[in-house]
């Protein structure tokens, strides 16, 4: 097994990225809000804002030079809401999962995160059924503070969705 | 006399200067602060107007816009079976005369018209009890509450996540 490491993406890591949200919004289409469809001409711009804005970064998880994880944190523009902002598009290879990799992701996405000036939590949504998620998240401290009923529709089936915060307090303890 | 319609690009004259008043009168009610609304404000009142499935209805009272409120269906696929309520303002030398109860029911009977349309949402932020108990009222049910969901000139407010599904509405 090749050593995996942790870096932010660059804007040259775009075909990378396309290349896993692709298999992601396959693989775990429960796990993302936008269908392929909807998203393909508006990728570049989203990669864009998500990895290369200020504020906003896309950590990647490397096997071999290889992009195998990722997961965003998007801050929130607006005065009111500057303070906080959101993990999304968390992904982690079928063929790499249970080696650690979504952990490492997220404490590095954390660590970035809180050493922003200004930023007093980090949230995110997690949709119902994926538990292994849900159980890293609790375990560096994010707390639920939602359940939306039919927060989600794929393919007919309807999904409840965990909205969890992770406040600086917490993190820090 | 109270006329609540739905609001067309003509009625931004009317529609900005409420808008500015709301982000004065009740900053924690809106997102944005009173200087991010200048720019682009215009543009995002058509193209909700132009949006087919989402509108803004505005309470008039002798013709003057006192009243108003925005729906939003979301486009994404695995979302369009909800939509959000946002942007509810009320002049405040015009409440407590059942204005905002109008134009929440009109919103969700012209929502939940929608085929594919299954619930609503929105948030309150701590502190709006009318508007809370309102949406009670009318069947709406908090599920999240979000401490810190919002801060105002250094003051922490709670956002309470509410929703609505479409068999709890009776219009």
């Amino acid at each position: 097994m090749s050593e995996i490491s942790i870096r932010a993406l660059l804007e040259e890591d775009y075909e990378a990225f396309a290349k896993l949200r692709a298999i992601g919004l396959e693989t775990d289409p429960a796990s993302f809000w936008n269908t392929v469809a909807e998203e393909a001409p508006e990728l570049r711009d989203k990669f864009q804002h998500r990895a290369l804005e200020q504020h906003n970064f896309i950590i990647g998880a490397f096997a071999s030079e290889k992009l195998v994880g990722m997961m965003a944190f998007v801050r929130y523009p607006l005065v009111k809401l500057r303070h906080k902002g959101d993990i999304h598009g968390v992904y982690v290879h079928a063929d790499y999962r249970g080696k650690g990799i979504a952990s490492r992701l997220l404490a590095k996405t954390l660590e970035n995160a809180f050493a922003q000036d200004g930023i007093t939590k980090v949230m995110l949504t997690v949709t119902e059924g994926n538990e292994a998620a849900k159980s890293l998240y609790e375990k560096y401290g994010f707390k639920t503070f939602g359940l939306e009923e039919a927060g989600m529709v794929v393919n007919g089936k309807v999904y409840g969705q965990y909205w969890m915060q992770l406040t600086r307090a917490a993190w820090e303890a | 006399m109270i006329e609540i319609r739905e609001l067309c690009n003509e009625d931004y004259e009317q529609f900005l200067p409420l808008r500015k008043l709301g982000l004065q009168t009740d900053p924690t009610s809106f997102s944005a602060s009173q200087e991010e609304e200048e720019t682009g404000l215009r543009e995002k009142f058509e193209a909700l107007n132009a949006d087919a499935l989402s509108f803004s209805l505005g309470a008039f009272v002798d013709d003057q816009l006192v009243g108003k409120v925005a729906f939003i269906r979301n486009s994404r696929k695995k979302l369009a079976h909800k939509g959000e309520l946002g942007g509810m303002f009320l002049h405040p030398d015009h409440r407590g005369q059942g204005i905002s109860s109008l134009l929440l029911s009109q919103t969700l009977d012209k929502a939940f018209a929608q085929a594919g349309l299954n619930k609503v949402v929105l948030t309150v932020t701590e502190g709006n009890t009318a508007a809370k108990a309102l949406y009670e009222k009318y069947g709406f049910i908090t599920f999240g509450t979000e401490e810190n969901g919002m801060v105002v000139d250094g003051k922490a407010y709670t956002h309470h996540w509410m929703h609505i599904a479409k068999e709890d509405w009776q219009s």
